[in-house]
């Protein structure tokens, strides 16, 4: 997928745990959790959501990387999803 | 003929608007089965029945708000349901050559079967494990109603498109805000007028127990990963087999100990408002079951489906506050509770056990306590209890 596309997707599964973010204002270099207002359970709800939409194993040893939308789209451009 | 009541979803709810049905006359219930949506301050609530029959007459439209205590549905016991089953029983009856071997064969088909806890084909249960579906909210067309892998199939895109009452409460309009708020106004202000609160505080070094989890995660796929709040979770059951004083309701003038810990999670909703279902029988759980049970409830929270027996009977109360940053967290109890138990941010700070100095995670936690049910050694015992299973992660893991 391309970084536009994943992006996008990425945003999808952050709306179906937090319905009411303004996908307008979200800054990929910053951490989710403190720009959205988020807290460890969502974060891991996402992830596990992100997983599901792309159909793809994430590990729990890379879950740190999904902290912002930059580790996010890093990690998974490398991992070719 | 058994009445369905509104129920009373919380200690200052006088009425409820029922929001929907999700059963039809003539069709049959079993307990835990979910029997309508009623609306609350607390947002929408699935709402179970505990009785076992089949619906004999719905009383109410959907729209209307109702007082707590009214009728709003008959529901036919097992036993009766013979006299409503059309012709092929009194037919039986009327012929004289008819034995009574095909009676009894006609009234065993039409009783209802014995709820089984996850009516779903190993297919289907893994299917929904995977795709953290909850079975309950399933419509299973399978041999006596089980969930078969093709109703996980439509269920998922069924939820691309939600009919029209599942609207999730994000979008809720500033006034139900305004009515949870009062409700938590009111909840908060009873307890600190009736409750006299105590405080106990300790600090708890987290090192082997954040080790402890790292490991056990490593093992993990991503949809089991433990996060440090189910240890918090399940250390506060064990303590509160040893001091029951904590756990249970002050009614009438006297403390009712639970048998079991129902141990009530505060959480925040993202459009404002605090809500604290409960997961059930704690003590008997394993961190993963923990686990699961969590992610589902803040989801259910979120998307505003929340079940009657989550809200009215959470017997102590767990508040983590980690995420926002704080130190500490001196909660006050949601009465008729008696104790809340809170946690602060897990911090990096200077510590020295015995001999050692160093560096360790470090988490605060604080009891807020009903002074007529415990004193302070009670809850310093219980307080220690919680602070030993955390530094001994070894023993949450046993049962």
């Amino acid at each position: 997928m391309e970084r536009e596309e994943l992006r996008k997707s990425l945003i999808k599964s952050l709306k179906k745990i937090a319905p009411d973010i303004d996908e307008e204002k979200i800054e990929d270099t910053l951490s989710l959790q403190d720009q959205l207002d988020l807290d460890s359970v969502d974060m891991l709800n996402f992830i596990v959501q992100v997983q599901n939409d792309l159909h793809r194993v994430i590990e729990n040893k890379d879950y740190r990387r999904f902290f912002s939308l930059e580790g996010a789209l890093a990690y998974l451009l490398t991992k070719n999803i | 003929m058994m009445e369905f009541k509104m129920p009373s979803l919380g200690a200052d709810m006088d009425a409820g608007t029922l929001i929907a049905w999700h059963v039809k006359p003539g069709q049959k219930v079993s307990r835990g089965d979910i029997i309508a949506e009623v609306e609350t301050d607390k947002g929408i609530i699935e709402v179970e029945i505990w009785q076992v029959g089949s619906i004999a007459q719905l009383l109410v439209e959907p729209g209307q708000k109702i007082p707590v205590g009214t009728v709003l549905a008959y529901v036919r016991a097992p036993d009766e349901m013979q006299e409503t089953e059309p012709s092929p029983a009194k037919a039986a009856i009327g012929a004289e050559s008819s034995s009574p071997s095909i009676l009894e064969g006609a009234i065993d088909h039409t009783a209802p079967q014995p709820l089984k806890i996850a009516r779903a084909s190993p297919l289907a249960k893994k299917t929904a494990e995977e795709y953290g579906i909850d079975l309950n909210v399933v419509h299973g067309s399978g041999p006596f109603g089980s969930i078969v892998k093709a109703d996980l199939d439509s269920y998922l895109a069924s939820k691309q498109n939600p009919p029209i009452h599942e609207a999730p409460i994000a979008s809720t309009a500033p006034d139900k805000i305004a009515s949870m708020r009062q409700a938590i106004a009111a909840a908060m202000s009873r307890s600190k007028r009736e409750i006299p609160h105590y405080y106990l505080q300790t600090d708890v070094n987290l090192q082997k127990a954040l080790a402890w989890l790292e490991t056990s995660n490593q093992d993990r796929p991503l949809t089991e990963r433990l996060l440090p709040a189910v240890l918090f979770m399940k250390a506060i059951a064990l303590a509160c087999q040893k001091v029951p004083e904590m756990n249970g309701h002050w009614i009438d003038g006297e403390f009712h100990p639970s048998s079991t810990v129902n141990l009530g999670v505060a959480i925040s909703l993202r459009q404002g408002g605090l809500i604290a279902p409960a997961i059930h029988e704690v003590e008997t759980k394993t961190l993963v079951e923990l686990m699961r049970g969590m992610l589902d409830l803040v989801k259910r929270v979120r998307s505003g489906k929340l079940r009657s027996s989550e809200i009215s009977d959470s017997s102590i109360t767990l508040s983590n506050l980690g995420d926002q940053g704080v130190a500490s967290v001196f909660g006050v109890i949601y009465p008729p509770q008696v104790a809340l138990v809170g946690f602060g941010k897990i911090m990096s700070r200077p510590w020295a056990e015995q001999q050692w100095l160093g560096v360790a995670p470090i988490v605060s936690l604080c009891l807020s306590a009903d002074h007529r049910v415990s004193d302070g050694h009670r809850g310093g015992i219980f307080m220690n209890h919680i602070a030993r299973c955390l530094e001994e992660p070894e023993r949450l893991q046993e049962s």
